[in-house]
């Protein structure tokens, strides 16, 4: 008896718009059918969503990947909008999990979307790894991605690591039984810049999510994966890329013979460190806040230590002498007034404000640098055009 | 001659993203990655800092090596530091 149209429907692994969605992959000839219904089984666990987790997250929506699971703790930020593709200016406030999977959603409503809207930590990370297939790193930190190697690890699953900076970026599948993440990175790295400090070029983590979504897909789908067990060097303003094979360690704390994970739990908790201490550093900070009730009276001068190009893109006020002037601009500056300095991000305004310490100011550093007093001062407009509304 | 070749930070550091260097070796003699790094050092006090760097990586001929891995000539040895934004 011949099959009716309704039934053929039931009987087949996708619907018939998802096959109709799906044609360029299953066109394919090293992709097929097979390759798209190996997709739609897979379940997937992104670890951040940010620049790196949106371009991933697109593709990997797109793609048909069956469930997706997607954990990051943060709101979206305006910063965040030069490269995190997937947001709009709606979104800001909101939490990223959430918004990423409202926004993927609208991209496949045939896949399932999980959001989670914590960090990734000891206490849920192991649960997670546990039931998905593969998981992808884009976090921003060595202290998670650490966390990721050792539950992968443990647990015998596959996961891709990436990372970026300024024009320069790195990706790796780590699979079960091959080189781990800590038999390339053997210590926690410390002083290394993040983006929040150092700065991006917006395309990278496009660049480099994409790489990273494209090796997920081809490992899920079954196809050759060149970054297994490979480490892809990439720099964007060269154009260059390189991959450089890694090779297990016998003596690795994670997957050698030696491994004890209790051990390493305290790398978790690390955070990165700069050379002066923490102490040292609060007592020279000014908030925000602080800050604005500061200029209202004359005890403080105002020192904007950034670059002559970043001065005249925007400013706001007080004098204007670069970091590496500052030691020479010692003359010119009045010994009754506290000196408060700024930059970008807060760390050369620190460095300015120690180094006037140590000529025998009194000296202060905008915390957080022009970035947050930037955003401090939109949430306090938000705020007051709430108020205002009421 | 032996081609350096440099990646990320490492490459606004020491401005400059790749050398050769003459292969230097007595018969009988071996010459290492830690020795192109003492080698390297000598340039100037950016590369100084770098390659006295623990946390700066090494591979020869696309291949992870570490300070007592033995260098051939013609072999291109890359050098990279861990890279952590996201």
């Amino acid at each position: 008896m011949p099959t009716s149209f309704s039934e053929a429907f039931t009987n087949s692994v996708f619907s018939s718009e998802e096959w109709l969605r799906y044609t360029r992959h299953i066109q394919l000839p090293q992709f097929g059918a097979g390759g798209q219904t190996r997709l739609k089984q897979s379940e997937v666990l992104v670890v951040g969503c940010g620049g790196l987790g949106c371009p991933v997250l697109l593709y990997l929506a797109a793609a048909g990947i069956g469930r997706l699971t997607v954990i990051d703790g943060d709101d979206v930020e305006l910063t965040n909008l030069q490269r995190q593709v997937l947001y709009t200016e709606r979104d800001l406030g909101l939490s990223k999990a959430s918004a990423a999977q409202h926004h993927l959603s609208q991209i496949n409503s045939s896949i399932e979307i999980q959001a989670i809207d914590q960090a990734f930590t000891l206490d849920n990370g192991e649960a997670l790894i546990k039931d998905h297939d593969l998981v992808i790193d884009c976090t921003d930190n060595f202290a998670t991605r650490y966390l990721i190697n050792d539950l992968c690890v443990q647990r015998a699953k596959p996961w891709i690591f990436a990372s970026v900076y300024q024009f320069s970026g790195q990706c790796a599948l780590f699979e079960p039984g091959g080189p781990c993440f800590r038999c390339l990175f053997p210590r926690m790295p410390t002083d290394i810049p993040d983006c929040n400090t150092a700065g991006v070029i917006g395309v990278l983590p496009g660049l480099v999510g994409s790489v990273q979504a494209g090796e997920a897909i081809k490992y899920l789908a079954g196809l050759a994966t060149p970054t297994s067990n490979s480490l892809l060097l990439i720099e964007a303003l060269d154009l260059e890329f390189r991959r450089i094979q890694l090779q297990r360690k016998s003596d690795c704390v994670a997957c050698g013979k030696q491994q004890s994970f209790d051990q390493l739990k305290p790398d978790y908790l690390r955070i990165s460190d700069t050379a002066l201490s923490s102490k040292t550093r609060e007592a020279m900070l000014i908030s925000p806040d602080q800050f604005n009730r500061s200029r209202d009276g004359d005890q403080h001068h105002v020192v904007d230590v950034r670059s002559v190009d970043e001065r005249q893109g925007f400013h706001i006020g007080g004098d204007h002498i670069a970091l590496p002037e500052i030691s020479e601009a010692i003359l010119h500056l009045p010994r009754d007034k506290t000196i408060i300095c700024y930059c970008q991000s807060g760390l050369r305004s620190l460095d300015a404000a120690q180094q006037l310490r140590d000529a025998g100011f009194t000296a202060l550093s905008l915390e957080g640098g022009l970035v947050q007093w930037l955003q401090h001062q939109f949430k306090k407009g938000l705020q007051g055009q709430q108020q205002d509304a009421l | 001659m032996i081609k350096v070749l440099f990646f990320a930070q490492l490459r606004e550091k020491l401005n400059c993203s790749q050398l050769e260097v003459p292969f230097t070796k007595s018969p009988g003699d071996s010459f290492t990655v830690a020795e192109l790094k003492t080698q390297l050092t000598q340039r100037g006090e950016a590369w100084q800092s770098v390659f006295t760097d623990k946390q700066v990586l090494s591979a020869v001929n696309q291949l992870m090596s570490d300070n007592e891995t033995t260098l051939s000539d013609g072999d291109e040895v890359a050098f990279f530091p861990p890279v952590t934004g996201g």
